[in-house]
């Protein structure tokens, strides 16, 4: 019987060699980034748009299959996976991921789980991504790294996969599916964060699986079916749960608002998760209250410091941070502060409809009004960027968010038939997307699409963090490692590993990885404090002795303490003009003055000191 | 192809598991770090355990081929972090003998399970690519290609900065022989002098010598006594091309 549902793979064999286009301008645009060329920027961005825009286009319009939708969703979800693979494609050179690789390597070394890290003592309390790591590497024979490449390329295809077969599972369309799938790739931390070696990683593609999974689960009628779906989904979110924390806690959160609005929504056809959201409740407060204590003591802080400085802001107490200006005090481009505002604004002026529609098509399914209802939160939370100490939990919330955000949207975006709607307006005839008109209107669509993702980035990613800078040199046939590298492998190698060393934020994550050291940095241990000081008085020893530190890695570049780029080679023409600057002389030469701190080794900026001897202290 | 004799399915997985574990054995044994022993590996931690499961568990009708792939890598990653904590309770622990064990066992436990459950039927798959599609997907996994070789690149020293490190190596005993190193990770070769002070006098030059990018000097010396409670031993490295100031300094300091 012949139908009129194409089957085809339609354009996306075309659109493969766009991307792959895409991700070669974006190669020239990392080289160019190396060498500090002005052109990387803007070549950067074309790559981008290159990439993304033939993919929103084609998944505006109506007449593609539903395997080239989930052919586009795939290919591009792993396309913007590439681009970060090339940022860094020798070592993790991402603050976080120094920590996991670290965790991943211990495990490969001890052959167990939960081993300490100093640095960021909770990761190891939720081994699943070291764990998978390193089933990878022990049987694949691959570095921690290639293994950790992998690994977060699976995670990205059951990322984006998952999200498709949820949205399509909610909304009964491949065309919101591929749409909806499409626009979450336009959260802030999409290009990047979501990229990179990190439990969060990790744990949200799994969480978006168990989503489907759930959402499938409803529509089973058969018991001994569903019961196969609970085994599955219960595979899943145990994995989740020893992964990440506040993943669990946000899966945790969506399936008691599905199970509540199953109550008011559902018409009885679809059978309500709440066994699923007991057993997930009791699984959580099992590996907090047994394994994962620490995990109160690292977030209550970070949310009521959030929470406090939210009302301190809204109360005048406090002045509010500068939106688009780093720690460091750069102050991103003007077109930059447009787009990443703009981006929010076009989300926005989405959402009356979205909301609408996904109310009028969807009122009896319970996970659409739940997006329906955590979709507004997102605006809401934005606010918490204006404060200094909520606009990480901002950022971060948007992962989870955008899933309402995207589904809203693409509901919104089809239902009302924007690019049928403009073929008609302009005297196409009939509302087919096949006229040229309705192809023009697809156009703009993608456009405004491409103008909210790269808003998306410049909100998330700092400009200094989106290109590579030097970290594996090519000289006379011999590959050279950064100096932070070089400077980490020989506490290794002479002074043997375990030891207690305090550095800075960069220089740390590279001791613990690279030479196996036991770390110390941070304010919250004071060390950034002493490190800065200017003499070596008795608040600076008796840090060093409270922390039992032995020795100490000083880099005399500010830059060092920016856990994203103060690890690389410096260039040539950042030192020349002053951009890699460095601290006072006094700061960094104030341990040359002291007795018995023996100065071992001198890269040049880096310096390191034994001071076990210093005053007693040993 | 349907079994329909238990036994017959029971001896089959068996056979399965014996030949799964041959497998490893080969890549664990024989072909360490080789392509084998890397396919063996992903299918192994990425693919199997998560496929069987799927099969054994789902319907046909309830998971098309976007859910069964999905679910294939999706559970296998959620059975390789469940893993790693069933792992740790043994005194092996993660190793690979024990991985290879336990995603073995996982799938031959649930191929058993959809082999009684005849859950092997597969649904049809057309690939339904033209040559056209296969020709287009050539040319952009060349591009792509391309795209990773430019990335992989590493950087060119014109534009670099490259740096040299001077160490030496802390000995328990004032009298103890005292170790140097220099590396070089200069984006050109460097000729270096260095200066050893005891308080301030110099007691040894080490002869000129040449390090070219990622090569290392190293030399061992035997220090003369130094006074009792007062002993700062300085070693001054210079480069040729800049022999006005020092370049690099380590410093020993004994002071009591």
């Amino acid at each position: 019987m012949k139908t009129d549902e194409p089957t085809g793979w339609g354009w996306l064999p075309a659109l493969c060699v766009t991307a792959s286009v895409g991700l070669l301008v974006v190669a020239l645009a990392d080289r160019a980034g190396i060498n500090g060329e002005p052109l990387a920027e803007p070549l950067f961005w074309l790559g981008i748009l290159i990439i993304l825009t033939p993919f929103a286009i084609r998944l505006l319009t109506g007449d593609a299959a539903r395997r080239e939708r989930i052919g586009l969703v795939v290919v591009l979800g792993l396309a913007l996976y590439v681009v970060k693979y090339m940022h860094s494609p020798y070592a993790f050179t991402f603050s976080d991921e120094l920590i996991h690789v670290f965790n991943a390597d211990q495990t490969l070394t001890t052959n167990h789980l939960f081993n300490r890290n100093l640095i960021l003592q909770i990761t190891p309390l939720y081994p699943g991504l070291q764990s998978v790591v390193a089933a990878l590497a022990a049987l694949g024979g691959l570095s921690p790294f290639d293994a950790g490449i992998v690994v977060i390329g699976a995670a990205r295809l059951v990322l984006v996969l998952s999200l498709f077969l949820f949205f399509e599972e909610i909304s009964g369309s491949a065309r919101i599916a591929g749409l909806a799938a499409l626009l979450y790739m336009l959260n802030a931390n999409f290009l990047f964060w979501l990229s990179q070696l990190s439990y969060q990683t990790l744990a949200l593609s799994l969480a978006a699986l168990f989503l489907f999974i759930v959402s499938r689960r409803a529509n089973v009628q058969d018991r001994s079916h569903r019961l196969a779906f609970d085994a599955i989904a219960l595979i899943i979110f145990g994995a989740v749960v020893i992964t990440h924390h506040l993943t669990t806690y946000a899966v945790v959160g969506f399936l008691w608002l599905f199970t509540l609005l199953f109550k008011f929504t559902s018409k009885g056809e679809q059978k309500s998760p709440w066994i699923l959201a007991v057993i997930a409740s009791v699984a959580t407060l099992a590996w907090l209250g047994t394994v994962a204590r620490l995990t109160l003591t690292y977030l209550l802080p970070l949310f009521g410091e959030a929470f406090a400085s939210a009302v301190r802001f809204v109360t005048g107490q406090e002045s509010g941070r500068e939106l688009f200006r780093s720690t460091t005090g750069y102050l991103a481009p003007l077109w930059e502060r447009i787009t990443g505002i703009g981006s929010i604004a076009v989300i926005l002026a989405g959402m009356p409809a979205g909301l609408l529609y996904t109310w009028r098509k969807y009122r009896h399914n319970p996970f659409a009004v739940a997006l329906g209802l955590l979709a507004p939160t997102y605006f809401a939370l934005l606010l918490l960027r204006f404060t200094g100490a909520g606009w990480e939990i901002a950022n971060r919330s948007s992962m989870f968010l955008f899933i309402a955000i995207a589904f809203v949207l693409a509901v919104g975006i089809v239902e009302l038939r924007l690019p049928e709607q403009a073929g008609v307006f302009v005297g196409a005839g009939a509302s087919r997307l096949k006229s040229p008109y309705g192809r023009a209107a697809a156009a703009v669509l993608a456009g405004l699409v491409a103008f909210a993702f790269v808003g998306g980035v410049i909100a998330g990613w700092p400009p200094n963090d989106r290109l590579p800078r030097p970290y594996v040199v090519s000289a006379d046939a011999q590959l050279l490692e950064p100096p932070g590298v070089s400077a980490a492998r020989w506490t290794k190698a002479f002074l043997g590993a375990g030891n207690r060393i305090a550095s800075d934020g960069s220089n740390a994550r590279l001791l613990q990885s690279y030479g196996e050291q036991r770390a110390v940095t941070g304010d919250d241990l004071e060390i950034r404090q002493m490190l800065t000081a200017r003499l070596v008085d008795k608040s600076v020893i008796d840090t060093i002795h409270y922390h039992g530190i032995a020795y100490l890695l000083f880099d005399r570049r500010r830059v060092s303490g920016d856990h994203m780029i103060g690890t690389f080679f410096d260039r040539k023409s950042e030192v020349a003009d002053g951009t890699i600057a460095l601290f006072d002389p006094v700061v960094y030469q104030k341990f040359d003055r002291v007795d018995n701190v023996n100065r071992l080794f001198d890269g040049g900026n880096i310096v390191i000191y034994d001071v076990r001897g210093l005053d007693g202290s040993e | 192809m349907a079994l329909n004799n238990r036994a017959l399915i029971i001896v089959a997985g068996i056979a399965v598991a014996l030949l799964v574990l041959g497998l490893a054995l080969l890549a664990l044994l024989v072909v360490d770090r080789s392509a084998v022993q890397l396919v063996f590996g992903l299918v192994l931690a990425l693919v199997l355990p998560g496929y069987l499961i799927t099969q054994a568990l789902l319907p046909r009708s309830l998971a098309g081929i976007p859910e069964r792939i999905v679910l294939s890598v999706g559970v296998s990653l959620a059975v390789d972090a469940l893993g790693g904590l069933v792992l740790n309770l043994t005194p092996w622990g993660l190793e690979r003998a024990t991985w290879s064990l336990l995603l073995v066992g996982v799938s031959v436990l649930f191929f058993i399970i959809a082999a009684l459950r005849r859950a092997w039927e597969m649904p049809h798959v057309a690939l339904g690519l033209s040559a056209r599609d296969g020709l287009l997907l050539l040319l952009a996994l060349a591009i792509g290609i391309v795209a990773l070789t430019i990335a992989r690149a590493p950087a060119a020293p014109p534009s670099i900065e490259g740096y040299t490190a001077l160490w030496v190596v802390p000995s328990d005993s004032a009298q103890s022989p005292v170790g140097f190193g220099v590396s070089s990770s200069e984006v050109s070769p460097v000729e270096y002098s260095l200066e050893i002070k005891v308080n301030g006098q110099v007691i040894n030059r080490a002869p000129n010598f040449t390090l070219r990018p990622g090569e290392k000097w190293e030399a061992t010396l035997d220090l003369p006594a130094a006074p009792a409670g007062n002993a700062r031993l300085e070693a001054d490295l210079y480069r040729l091309d800049r022999p006005q100031s020092i370049y690099r300094q380590v410093v020993l300091d004994r002071t009591k």
